[in-house]
């Protein structure tokens, strides 16, 4: 009877363990998982949300056979060239209404005068977290505090819901929930200038994100984003993607101010004596 | 009654005698965090027609009434159009942020942050002065945009506020402290920089010099001592209202943090380097907490005022002598805010 | 080095003679005109509450009818944010009058621009009004606070 209890115990214990293949993460002192540390993305979701294949350049004029780099690019060679993503967008596209669709497709043929991120501005929610910088999180029972290598941009994240923005800012305003060990932070207050990656897909001050955060590993986590913008999109739309935690000596960020790199572009036309 | 007074004073005295302790964090280092600001009347070099470091509290109030009654006549402008060949700059004061108060160190109230040399003046030697002013003097050329105020490029803020040392300025003077066991990290609100103080560690290679420079923290006691070098190049000269600062790129800046009350975080700073300074020099500073939390300053993406700079001065811009004439007969203007500059409390009716 | 060392030498004898003192912060001399004082009164059309300076537009009407677009700076707004001012603080189609200097730069694209030395309503009260240090930062707008 006794060897009969123990077996039952033992497939009911092993089962159970079997059931819940949910990673157990370290915890902050405060019992909640711990995200502290420099994550960097290892897909292409900066170049387009969407699916594409890989390609000559962000920016075209027309050529003999085919379109060819635009004439600022074709110099960088395939160092200016468009690397495959196989697209992070559930349900593959972006739900626009028709007459936002042409505003992206514009955004797409004007890239090199209006992406953003060309000219070093402050990338935005959730363009942030995918670019091809890594970010880190500082995190403990009073603060969390996300810090972007691009730009130097910042995310200081409220403990508890602080109510509409007062304005509008580039990062907009976020504020944290947990829903067990799933961090969620909403984030509005937008000031509708920033993209949401290279490909010219875009979203205006009414863009709201609600964004999940789940460690997965002892170096991945599992990162999705739900964003909803009536002005912009038929319905909200989600993207998703792991993300994966840098290790020594890659655990530190670098700095990329990036606003000194680009005054020959913005201001060069003023100087006393313009280079062209 | 009889009874009464010596339990009463048996009292007080245990209770001053549970001295304030420091809160700490789950790992045992004392907790810095929190959202301050250093903002203060006290400048950074000793206030014109003070002599003393050190003043009385008396001393101290009838200052801070003067700047009060100072700050007042900024809003207060005489009626009518606004007097032609005057300094254009500046805003009511709601848009200001600069302190009320005199700098109080530990109580002690201070008539600027430098502590050492004893006249409270930076100790610049030939080199270092001549330095400094060569690049002040481009500044005020207005020919490319690498050569403005860093504030005006938007690459940090303005003077030191970022630092180190972190010294006040007109406005935004606030900082937020966030610490994790490795790192300490200070949000400075202008231009939403962010010092990473890595606790141990190596400097960075010598060929990497970020903005504000590289930090290595560790814990003496309760106090925190940050090593900065590796400054960028072009953040030798910090320029702004309050104060002017030279600091070489192989400038080495100590800090120390100590938090000595609820709402009193104690600041040193010595900077040192034989190449700019005759000696190393040092101050002080108190940083209380702030008014509200730190908001956006992303400073780039609406810099209008550096188009307006360069514009300004290729339509209206002159040459050579007749630039320098005007630098000079400018000088009055610029040089010591009435309202708001060091010499305002030295002026003679 | 050597070729500007005539103008070096000359600023540098210049800067011995005039006080050691503090310069300019933000370059206001050379974005906006000394000579060239302006008091406009027109309806407020748009306010950017950005850094590092706040503007605020309006349209002034001229004597003529016609109406000219200003836009004027200010300072950061996060020193306001704090005093509990937000972007629907300055509502637009409110009439203010800013007294300041023109911009040295005359193009007037996209609005002629002036510095927003003072801004006031019509009946003197500051559009916002500054901290004296003494209780809570009013911002004037509130017609309660008379």
């Amino acid at each position: 009877m006794k060897q009969f209890i123990t077996s039952l115990l033992l497939l009911a214990c092993s089962s159970a363990l079997l059931a819940s293949d949910a990673y157990e993460p370290p915890r902050t002192p405060g019992g909640k998982p711990n995200f502290n540390g420099v994550w960097q993305v290892l897909n292409r979701a900066n170049y387009n949300l969407e699916p594409h294949d890989s390609q000559a350049a962000m920016a075209f004029r027309k050529g003999p056979v085919v379109p060819v780099p635009a004439k600022e690019i074709v110099a960088m060679g395939a160092i200016g060239a468009v690397p495959a993503g196989l697209g992070v967008v559930e349900g593959g596209t972006i739900p626009y209404t028709r007459k936002a669709l042409k505003q992206r497709n514009k955004n797409r043929t004007d890239w090199l005068q209006s992406d953003p991120e060309i000219k070093c501005y402050l990338p935005g929610i959730p363009r942030a977290n995918y670019m091809d910088f890594g970010f880190q999180i500082v995190q403990n029972s009073n603060a969390l505090l996300f810090t972007y290598e691009y730009a130097g941009a910042v995310r200081n994240v409220h403990l508890s819901d602080p109510g509409p923005a007062p304005i509008d800012s580039w990062m907009g305003q976020s504020w944290l929930r947990w829903e067990g060990d799933t961090m969620v932070i909403e984030t509005t207050g937008f000031n509708g200038q920033t993209w949401l990656d290279r490909a010219g897909n875009y979203h205006s001050d009414q863009l709201k994100v609600t964004e999940r955060f789940t460690l997965t590993s002892a170096h991945t986590m599992h990162y999705e984003a739900t964003l909803e913008d009536p002005a912009v999109y038929t319905r909200p739309w989600r993207i998703a993607m792991p993300v994966y935690k840098r290790v020594a000596p890659d655990d530190r960020l670098m700095q990329f101010n990036c606003v000194e790199f680009v005054e020959e572009l913005m201001y060069g036309h003023l100087r006393k004596r313009p280079l062209d | 009654m009889k009874t009464l007074l010596p339990s009463l004073l048996l009292f007080s005295s245990l209770a001053s005698a549970q001295a304030w302790q420091t809160p700490r964090m789950p790992w045992g280092a004392p907790d810095l965090q929190g959202t301050w600001t250093n903002a203060t009347i006290t400048a950074l070099e000793r206030l014109d027609g003070l002599d003393e470091l050190v003043i009385t509290e008396e001393q101290a109030r009838e200052l801070e009434r003067q700047d009060a009654g100072l700050a007042a006549d900024i809003d207060n402008l005489p009626e009518g159009d606004l007097p032609a060949g005057k300094v254009v700059g500046g805003y009511n004061t709601a848009w200001l942020d600069a302190g009320t108060r005199m700098l109080r160190v530990k109580g002690e109230p201070r008539t600027s942050i430098i502590v050492e040399p004893k006249n409270g003046k930076v100790p610049y030697n030939i080199r270092g002065w001549s330095r400094y002013w060569w690049r002040m003097i481009k500044t005020q050329k207005r020919n490319n945009p690498e050569e403005q105020l860093l504030g005006d490029r938007c690459v940090v803020g303005f003077g030191s506020t970022g630092g180190p040392p972190m010294l006040p300025v007109l406005y935004n003077n606030n900082y937020q402290f966030v610490q994790s066991p490795g790192q300490v990290m200070i949000l400075v609100e202008m231009n939403h920089a962010v010092r990473t103080i890595r606790i141990g560690g190596e400097p960075l290679p010598e060929q990497i010099r970020p903005w504000l420079g590289d930090s290595i923290g560790h814990w003496e006691g309760d106090t925190l001592v940050v090593e900065t070098t590796r400054f960028h190049p072009q953040q030798s000269l910090r320029g702004a209202i309050k104060h002017q600062l030279y600091v070489g790129m192989n400038s080495k800046v100590t800090e120390r943090f100590t938090r000595i009350g609820e709402q009193e975080i104690h600041y040193e700073f010595t900077v040192e380097d034989k190449t700019v300074y005759r000696r190393p020099w040092r101050g002080e500073l108190t940083f209380r907490p702030a008014d509200g939390q730190i908001y956006e300053f992303a400073c780039h993406e609406g810099n209008y005022g550096m188009i307006g700079i360069l514009a300004g001065e290729r339509e209206q811009g002159v040459n050579g002598i007749r630039w320098l004439f005007e630098l000079v007969t400018n000088m009055p203007e610029e040089t010591d805010h009435e309202q708001l500059g060091p010499g305002r409390f030295n002026r003679k009716p | 080095m050597q070729k500007h060392l005539p103008l070096f030498c000359l600023t540098i004898s210049a800067a011995l003679w005039v006080p050691y003192k503090v310069w300019a912060h933000h370059a206001f001399s050379a974005e906006f005109d000394s000579k060239s004082p302006v008091t406009l009164q027109g309806t407020v059309t748009k306010v950017e509450w950005i850094n590092p300076h706040a503007w605020v537009h309006l349209a002034v009407e001229q004597e003529d009818g016609t109406v000219i677009d200003w836009m004027v700076e200010a300072g950061t707004p996060n020193t306001l944010l704090r005093a509990g001012i937000n972007k629907n603080s300055l509502p637009i189609g409110s009439e203010i009058v800013v007294r300041g200097y023109q911009s040295k730069d005359r193009s007037c694209k996209p609005a002629c621009k002036a510095n927003g030395r003072d801004m006031a309503f019509s009946d003197g009260r500051k559009v916002f009004m500054g901290s004296s240090g003494t209780g809570a930062p009013k911002d004037g707008l509130d017609p309660r606070d008379r």
